[in-house]
């Protein structure tokens, strides 16, 4: 079974996107602060990591740096934010992020990208 | 002094005295529910999601549903879901507000207080899927003493009718200030304000100057540079100080007679300002001189030198 | 009779007042809270914090972790004094040394490098060497070094509220672009954020505080953005407050025989700390 991890410090966002995620047949985990999803990321292997803010990639954290040691390509990670300037953009596709996408969000279109990331 | 005014003055402050225990003791008791409250509008999103994407054709009863006090809190919890999400079918979500009378609740705290608090019932009001009767009840805050309330009552005006949107801009009679604007763009996200900024730009109404201004410069609509050139160049200080950001973030060339102009009659900390804000924008030294003269240049160097933004694009 | 009914009047009207405007704060958050422009960066209002002297990566993280896009932390730190810290920044935010010449706008003394990350993702992260003596010399390169056109400067152990720094953009951009030339805040008369032109007008940051400009474009909120600091200010004021009113209910106590006078410096004193008490619960609200 697919396995995905929701992180965001707003539980009203986790909810609504693990909500839309439901039905999938995966997994769904979430992680409301670094502890949690450090304890989460260190027990299980997740194939999709999403995470509803910007914040974790400012301060310079190697979280998802443990999270995907180089040369794996899983878990894959997107980000979903408010924020669409270039260099927001490009700050994250820099970090390794695969995918980018702004609030508001399509709630189809995230069910579809987050099917073909989990089972091509 | 009189006995009269002594005890009157005592009822006074003893009447302050209840009313200041009373909202102690309502914080504290809201401190206490909260962790609650927040769960059952964790509990209540699930059904809301399957609501919007319409897999379920029925209004489902939720848990925050049942209490009169809970109103409120689905009201803000279907206002930060129809904020954060685009393309759903906002019949159902408005159905539930109809029958939870999230929308009356709302109308009567607008109706009760004043200033800010009835600003911020409002613009829950605008954030919800509202009804005519809303739009109709909140007409008379129009002249409200508050800028904020004055600018609620556009917000749930433009969001309950998205084909006047334009029309409701431009009749507003104050200048929008960047903030507002801000939240006027926000409806374009939610799909409720339409795209096309030439007409804005072309506008003869401030307001609409002001937010195709805003909208060129969110999506970085390099061919409206020419539309903007006129906006620089006009009378309206503000107005030229925004086309003037938007023209410059969106890397056009400085070469143009009216951006010369509205930096000539700029003050000489202004200028520095300014070249601290083009060297920011990734300007070269060749591209800032026909601002800044040759006596500047070296101290515009240094700045362009100092961001090093050729490097990290590397 | 007179002075102490003066007095108790006086008591009144001051701790009803601070009460009232602590609630207009309130609302002013929650309507500041409210508003998405700051999401997603569409307010036009960079803000650059300047932080002096400090010791620690985890604070630096911490700011560093803003989600607000135009943002920037500028540390001006003596590497000398901070040889672990300069270490730790270097490893982790991929520093670089850049050229550094001073504008010319604020006067800059002993600046000894400036440096950057390599990585887009840390650009909002700027560190000066600088062994200027005094704090108010170290704001001044970090001035001269900033991006944006607000400064905010930053004590050593000030943190901003969660969401502070896109609560203090949303009110500076109510007014018109570049039109504020000091934030205020009010408790602590103490100017939050200054704007660049108006410190280049005065030639740089003020020897105190709670200096203010002639200038008529300021902004004053009783809202707070900032924690870990002690308003020594308002807790003044509270002990004063009290101490005058215990010394009122003293005189009344041992002048008059009547139980009036007594009776209402009691409800006055229990206005006044319910007045605080509401204050703080606000406050920590707000935290």
């Amino acid at each position: 079974m697919a396995r995905i991890l929701i992180f965001s410090t707003d539980d009203l966002l986790t909810e609504l996107v693990r909500s839309a995620l439901m039905g999938l047949g995966a997994e769904i985990r979430t992680a409301a602060d670094y502890a949690a999803f450090l304890r989460l990321s260190g027990r299980m292997v997740f194939d999709l990591v999403l995470v509803l803010e910007t914040a974790p990639f400012w301060g310079g954290r190697s979280l998802f740096r443990r999270l995907r040691p180089r040369p794996l390509l899983r878990p894959e990670i997107y980000v979903v934010a408010w924020h669409q300037a270039d260099e927001t953009v490009l700050g994250m596709l820099e970090c390794g992020v695969d995918q980018y996408m702004t609030f508001p969000l399509n709630l189809a279109r995230l069910r579809a990208k987050v099917i073909t990331a989990l089972y091509r | 002094m009189n006995g009269w005014f002594e005890w009157l003055f005592v009822g006074a402050v003893a009447v302050g005295c209840i009313y200041l225990s009373i909202l102690l003791c309502d914080a504290t008791l809201q401190r206490r529910r909260a962790a609650r409250e927040g769960l059952l509008m964790r509990r209540s999103v699930s059904d809301l999601v399957r609501m919007m994407v319409g897999e379920e054709r029925s209004i489902p009863r939720l848990s925050l549903d049942r209490a009169v006090r809970h109103r409120l809190l689905l009201g803000e919890l279907i206002a930060r879901l129809t904020a954060a999400v685009y393309g759903c079918d906002p019949f159902p979500l408005a159905k539930l507000l109809c029958r939870s009378k999230v929308d009356r609740a709302l109308l009567r705290i607008a109706k009760r207080t004043r200033g800010l608090r009835r600003a911020c019932a409002l613009k829950l009001l605008a954030d919800l899927p509202s009804f005519e009767l809303v739009v109709r009840t909140v007409a008379r805050y129009r002249d409200d003493a508050s800028r904020e309330v004055r600018f609620a009552v556009l917000l749930v005006e433009t969001a309950s009718d998205p084909h006047r949107v334009l029309q409701r801009i431009a009749d507003y009679e104050e200048p929008l200030s960047r903030c507002e604007v801000a939240e006027l763009l926000h409806l374009l996200r939610r799909g409720l304000l339409p795209i096309a900024y030439r007409p804005l730009l072309e506008s003869e109404n401030g307001n609409l100057q002001r937010l195709g201004v805003v909208l060129v410069e969110l999506f970085a609509i390099e061919e409206a540079d020419r539309l903007l050139l006129p906006l620089i160049a006009s009378q309206d200080r503000e107005l030229a100080a925004w086309a003037f950001r938007a023209y410059y973030l969106l890397h056009r060339p400085l070469r143009r007679k009216e951006v010369v102009a509205y930096v000539r009659q700029m003050d000489r900390i202004d200028r520095c300002i300014l070249m601290r804000s083009l060297a920011l924008a990734g300007y070269t030294e060749s591209q800032a001189r026909w601002l800044f003269g040759e006596k500047l240049m070296p101290r515009y160097g240094a700045l362009v030198a100092s961001f090093k933004r050729s490097l990290v694009c590397g | 009779m007179w002075m102490m009914w003066g007095v108790l009047i006086v008591a009144v009207v001051v701790a009803g007042l601070r009460w009232q405007l602590a609630e207009r704060a309130d609302d002013r958050r929650r309507w500041l809270d409210r508003m998405y422009g700051a999401r997603s960066g569409t307010l036009g209002v960079g803000i650059s914090a300047l932080v002096v002297g400090e010791q620690r990566l985890e604070r630096c993280e911490a700011l560093l972790e803003e989600e607000y896009a135009p943002f920037e932390v500028v540390l001006i730190l003596n590497f000398e004094r901070s040889l672990t810290l300069v270490e730790d920044l270097h490893q982790r935010y991929h520093l670089i040394r850049v050229e550094y010449h001073p504008s010319g706008e604020f006067p800059v003394r002993g600046v000894q490098g400036l440096y950057r990350s390599r990585k887009r993702r840390f650009r909002r992260l700027v560190v000066v060497d600088c062994r200027a003596p005094g704090e108010r010399a170290a704001l001044d390169v970090g001035a001269d070094v900033a991006s944006y056109d607000y400064l905010l400067p930053l004590r050593r152990h000030e943190q901003l509220v969660p969401g502070g720094v896109a609560r203090l953009a949303t009110e500076l951009a109510r007014q018109p672009l570049n039109g504020v030339d000091q934030l205020i805040y009010a408790p602590m008369l103490r100017c939050l954020v200054w704007h660049r032109a108006a410190l280049m007008r005065v030639g740089g940051f003020p020897c105190r505080r709670s200096s203010l400009t002639l200038s008529a474009r300021r902004v004053v909120v009783w809202e707070r953005y900032l924690r870990g600091y002690t308003c020594l200010g308002g807790w003044c004021s509270a002990i004063l407050l009290t101490l005058l009113l215990l010394l009122v209910g003293v005189v009344v106590w041992l002048q008059c025989g009547t139980w009036f006078p007594l009776a209402a410096w009691g409800v006055v004193l229990l206005f006044v700390v319910l007045c605080r008490a509401r204050i703080r619960q606000l406050d920590r609200l707000q935290l």
